[in-house]
């Protein structure tokens, strides 16, 4: 070892026990916490890296979630033309850059060149990460991954994304890190024929809740395989639980933002908060622990 | 001294502002200092809040130093968007708690009350709860009022203290430099200003009167890089992330 290889590494050592001690002083100093006892394993989710002044589905995002203390990161993909994978939530690019048109029809040396906007609008810096610097960034932490499978801007399937998704996630040792989620029931399937050690949730809206028995998320997601259902923290109720419960599933709410949402969905005894405030859940869920 | 960045008020942009949650998440992102602002309460315990009044970052009303630090705890402060949230007026005993387990510096600034007068005893009841805490060492004791700056410095000497200097503050006509010469006859270890007033000249005042140099309150990425390309020691910045991004690309 150069000595200056020395150093860098008692750098890097001197950081990593001052943010262990900012992580117990986080847990420490939470907000008066809810009853319960069985919090222990809640875990939370900062939604596209989180909402702040950074932008969503960002580096910086998802560098500042980790920092927070998240313990999954939720992203959302799509394949461009050549098919590379990139971390984008919609299937266009106007909200969210400085560009236009669909993602799936524009080159990935293209989308190089754009910027990622701010919620309020402002063009940043920061690029349109790529999937795997995304894992690149993710690798050396201990958070995992919540990867929701998009469709593209004609709501149809991209043809191929799972196998590319699944080879990237394996190039850099992450697949059993990974659960990879979508609203279709057969990007699931197609996951689980590649891959049936991954871990897949399906999706479920309010909307489509509304309208059916209790049960029926908990069925439709046993009958694609997942091993996890991601509901609408809205319809979420004591029964839609249960019901997941009974078919062995795991529980994940998204997108709870308020303290009273976040304690509410807690008691009614979730895996998983999906949030865009991963600060103040951590800050709920810690004084539970 | 390689420059570094301050959480102003916790990093005001990002959570509500002189928050525990602010000075929490500030220091998960990695900042070095946390800036704060102090008043006295009607029970003279040493509150963290920026306005002598609480309309606007509480759901309070009237002036902090008319009520008691218990009627404190109970308002809820505001987020950057005006919203309420569950975060309550922490004490200054709070934050130092906080940062006593952390390699954290505080800035702490000891404002004036509603009509800009002196709180009395403030500042001895400011050193006695940093102390107390055992963060003395890792504070230092801001204020625009120079008597302030004069009764720290008259009771505890070896106190770290930054003179505050504004636009509105110099002399008319007076050149920025005469700011540094302000906080040197004052005896202020450090000098704080407005980054609107700093050029080349007061930065090379600063460090040939060996004073740190404090920029406040630079939110704006271009105005970052000029003043580190200026050789400001320290910014002030209601962005602490962005502020770490500009300084990590330095490192």
């Amino acid at each position: 070892m150069t000595p200056s290889r020395t150093i860098a590494a008692l750098l890097l050592f001197t950081v990593g026990v001052l943010s262990a001690e900012a992580a117990t002083v986080a847990v420490a100093g939470g907000a008066g916490g809810v009853a319960g006892a069985d919090a222990a394993a809640v875990r939370v989710a900062a939604h596209r890296g989180g909402a702040g002044a950074w932008p969503e589905n960002s580096l910086a995002a998802f560098r500042n979630a980790l920092a927070l203390g998240a313990d999954f990161v939720e992203t959302d993909v799509h394949l461009t033309r050549d098919g590379d994978v990139v971390v984008l939530h919609d299937a266009t690019l106007d909200r969210t850059t400085t560009g236009h048109g669909a993602v799936g029809e524009t080159e990935r040396a293209d989308l190089a060149a754009l910027r990622l906007r701010t919620r309020d609008g402002g063009a940043t810096d920061e690029p349109i990460p790529t999937l795997a610097a995304l894992l690149d960034l993710l690798r050396p932490h201990r958070a995992e991954l919540l990867l929701e499978i998009k469709t593209d801007a004609a709501h149809r399937p991209y043809p191929g994304i799972e196998e590319r998704v699944l080879a990237r996630l394996r190039e850099r040792g992450l697949a059993p890190r990974t659960i990879v989620m979508a609203f279709e029931a057969g990007t699931l399937t197609r996951i689980r024929a590649l891959d049936p050690a991954v871990r897949t949730a399906l999706l479920v809206g309010r909307s489509e809740l509304d309208t059916r028995a209790p049960d029926a998320a908990a069925r439709q997601a046993r009958a694609a395989g997942a091993t996890h259902v991601g509901i609408d923290h809205r319809a979420l109720t004591a029964e839609v639980v249960g019901s997941a419960r009974a078919q062995g599933l795991s529980v994940m709410a998204w997108t709870v933002n308020d303290e009273a949402s976040v304690r509410r969905v807690l008691g009614l005894g979730v895996d998983v908060v999906i949030t865009d405030r991963p600060d103040l859940a951590r800050q709920i869920t810690g004084a539970r622990r | 001294m390689a420059p570094r960045y301050a959480a102003h008020r916790g990093g005001a942009a990002l959570w509500p502002e002189n928050s525990l949650l602010a000075f929490r998440n500030s220091i998960a992102l990695g900042a070095e200092l946390l800036e704060l602002d102090v008043h006295a309460t009607a029970d003279g315990r040493v509150v963290v809040i920026h306005d002598a009044t609480l309309e606007r970052t509480t759901d309070g009303r009237g002036t902090v130093s008319a009520c008691t630090a218990e009627a404190l705890a109970r308002l809820h402060l505001r987020g950057p968007d005006g919203a309420l949230t569950g975060e309550r007026p922490p004490l200054l005993d709070d934050v130092a708690t906080l940062v006593a387990r952390t390699r954290v510096e505080l800035l702490v600034e000891i404002k004036t009350g509603a009509a800009r007068a002196r709180y009395e005893g403030l500042e001895a009841s400011v050193l006695s709860v940093l102390e107390a805490a055992g963060v003395g060492a890792r504070a230092n004791v801001m204020a625009f009022d120079p008597d302030v700056v004069s009764r720290v410095r008259a009771l505890a000497p070896r106190q770290r203290t930054t003179l505050l200097i504004g636009r509105g503050d110099l002399p008319k006509g007076a050149a920025a430099v005469e700011a540094v010469r302000s906080a040197q006859t004052l005896g202020a270890s450090d000098l704080g200003l407005d980054y609107r007033l700093i050029d080349e000249a007061v930065v090379t005042a600063a460090h040939a009167a060996a004073i740190v140099l404090a920029a406040w309150t630079v939110n704006d990425e271009a105005a970052m890089r000029r003043l580190l390309a200026l050789g400001v020691d320290i910014l002030t910045t209601d962005r602490p992330d962005v502020a770490a991004r500009v300084l990590g690309e330095r490192a």
